[in-house]
């Protein structure tokens, strides 16, 4: 495995490292891993570093990439979106590669920011042959809800609470039928209950395109024989929280096998554990070897 | 900016030289040495800014990173502080080969600071030394790394996917999503500048964000070694290693500009009092 500096773009400005396995096999794709956030190419926890080169070491040449105006690849002058910017600039260095290796299509990988830039790409380049993203779009479902709320149903104060406030508000519509004055009926019933609070589900932390457009987009992808590996982790409990809820969300959608899924009940967002991260590598890994 | 790898086949390094901006260039060489771990991805917008920075003012610039960290060659598994201090060493060779500057300096930021003096020591070619915001007692910050590493597991984890589950104890082979092996603990905890002989180094930049007593010690150290220090206190405005600074366009430029200054002998800036 041996490892060399790019600088890719229509302005050769976008710094990349390329990881290269000893004997480069032709009918292989070429991997692109993207920033995470603003991560620089490293990725956290030097995590991309660590998985190009297992994936040269597999056989794959594997791309760590700085997008524009991130670690070290300098802003676009042409007032472009962030998202607009990182597509342009994913096109531009799959010309390049493109020109100077001939692969046999590339493979996005991104990790949340990163997943949804591949996605994105995905969907407009037909060069894009296979996608590894991890925490990317998913929607809450009804089993979701109940993964989350399900817990606090074992514990009795949740059942009393539920009880005495059913139970005021029967008494309270009894009541409240009766011509008695506001005023009385506050001080017999107290004033309106609140409502029952359970665990805050915050919004979503980034922005998804509804779920009919995904599942549009999704179903595109697996039509051109895009493969896809959907890794979800704990760190994103805020809207995944079970094995294969990736299906759930996707219920219209024929994935006809093109599809992998795993889930990570036990790490962060950005596999913090080194043990975790090795789990990592070694699924991406195979499913490298497995499906291309 | 121009990517370079550089060091024996064994062990390539990755770098990124700056090359000085405007002529005539200071002839000047600066080598920006990189704090542990994650402390080192969060420093990564902030180095870059500084290099850049450093540049304008004329110093031919190289970022760097050591074996087993960053874009360079190996597995932090692998790393000794031994390494790491010649891994500084080659850097500024590189830099005086690739530049022809004729004099370096270094600027190390957190436990970089440590790596900064002992490559700086010896060296004839050396021009001062920075120290942005340093470790002083290693043990004490390998502690600290250890408390915020349980402490992220836990909230990443417990409050969340997780439920009930213990976070298993830590090893002490992994801190914040890298590993430190035995070895470079017991060197990193062996390390104090308050109990560091600065031999031939004499110029001395400190930056630092807090007065704590662990600085002033510091400062006193380097006092009594007849080293002619310049000490910068820049309160926090913008902390390099802040989530906020890493997920956004934020840099600390005040702590930027004291550097440069440092670098190029003017004293710190004096902060107006009230008048009477």
């Amino acid at each position: 495995m041996k490892e060399k500096a790019l600088l890719l773009g229509e302005k050769k400005t976008l710094l990349s490292i390329l990881s290269e396995p000893e004997v480069v096999s032709k009918d292989r794709p070429i991997f692109i891993l993207l920033n995470a956030g603003i991560v620089h190419r490293v990725g956290p926890n030097r995590k991309s570093v660590k998985l190009a080169r297992a994936l040269a070491q597999a056989g794959f040449r594997c791309l760590r990439l700085d997008l524009s105006g991130i670690g070290d690849s300098p802003p676009r002058r042409d007032a472009q979106s962030f998202g607009e910017s990182a597509i342009a600039d994913i096109g531009e260095v799959l010309d390049d590669l493109e020109a100077l290796y001939n692969p046999k299509g590339f493979v996005l990988f991104g990790l949340c920011s990163g997943a949804d830039n591949a996605l994105q790409v995905a969907q407009r380049d037909k060069r894009i042959v296979g996608t590894v993203m991890i925490d990317g779009v998913a929607y809450r479902t009804p089993r979701y809800y109940l993964q989350h709320y399900g817990p606090r149903l074992n514990r009795p104060a949740v059942w009393f609470n539920f009880a005495r406030r059913a139970a005021e508000k029967v008494a309270g519509k009894t009541l409240g039928r009766l011509p008695l004055p506001t005023a009385l009926k506050e001080t017999l019933l107290g004033s309106e209950p609140e409502e029952v609070h359970a665990l805050p589900v915050a919004d979503y932390v980034r922005e998804f395109e509804s779920r009919e457009l995904v599942s549009e987009q999704l179903q595109g992808l697996v039509n051109r024989g895009v493969k896809m590996y959907w890794l979800y982790t704990a760190g994103m409990s805020i809207y995944y929280n079970y094995e294969r809820q990736f299906f759930d969300c996707f219920k219209s959608v024929d994935f006809k096998g093109m599809v992998d899924h795993d889930y990570f009940a036990d790490s962060d967002h950005t596999f913090t554990e080194l043990a975790k991260q090795r789990v990592l590598l070694d699924s991406v890994v195979d499913w490298s070897r497995r499906r291309f | 900016m121009n990517p370079l790898h550089f060091g024996s086949s064994e062990r390539i390094l990755f770098g990124l030289h700056h090359p000085a901006l405007g002529k005539p260039g200071k002839n000047r060489g600066v080598i920006l040495c990189n704090p542990f771990g994650d402390e080192a991805i969060k420093a990564h917008r902030a180095f870059r800014e500084l290099a850049k920075s450093l540049a304008t003012a004329g110093y031919d610039v190289l970022r760097f990173d050591y074996y087993g960290t960053g874009d360079s060659a190996g597995n932090g598994e692998d790393a000794t502080l031994a390494q790491w201090i010649e891994d500084a060493g080659d850097a500024a060779d590189e830099l005086k080969d690739a530049s022809g500057v004729a004099k370096v300096s270094f600027v190390g930021l957190r436990f970089g600071c440590t790596l900064a003096i002992e490559a700086a020591k010896g060296r004839r070619d050396l021009d001062r030394v920075v120290l942005w915001v340093p470790v002083v007692r290693g043990g004490a910050y390998l502690d600290e790394l250890a408390k915020f590493h349980e402490a992220l597991l836990r909230t990443e984890l417990i409050s969340r996917g997780r439920g009930e589950d213990p976070i298993p104890p830590t090893t002490g082979l992994e801190l914040l999503g890298f590993p430190i092996s035995t070895a470079l603990r017991a060197e990193i905890s062996a390390t104090d500048l308050r109990e560091n002989a600065f031999q031939s180094i004499r110029q001395v930049g400190l930056i630092a964000s807090n007065q704590t007593p662990r600085i002033l010690e510091l400062a006193k150290h380097l006092e009594s070694q007849n080293i002619k220090l310049n000490h910068s206190h820049i309160p926090v405005g913008v902390n390099w290693n802040s989530d906020e600074a890493i997920n956004s366009s934020l840099v600390p430029k005040e702590a930027i500009m004291a550097i440069v200054d440092a670098l190029s002998g003017k004293g710190p800036k004096k902060k107006e009092g009230n008048k009477a």
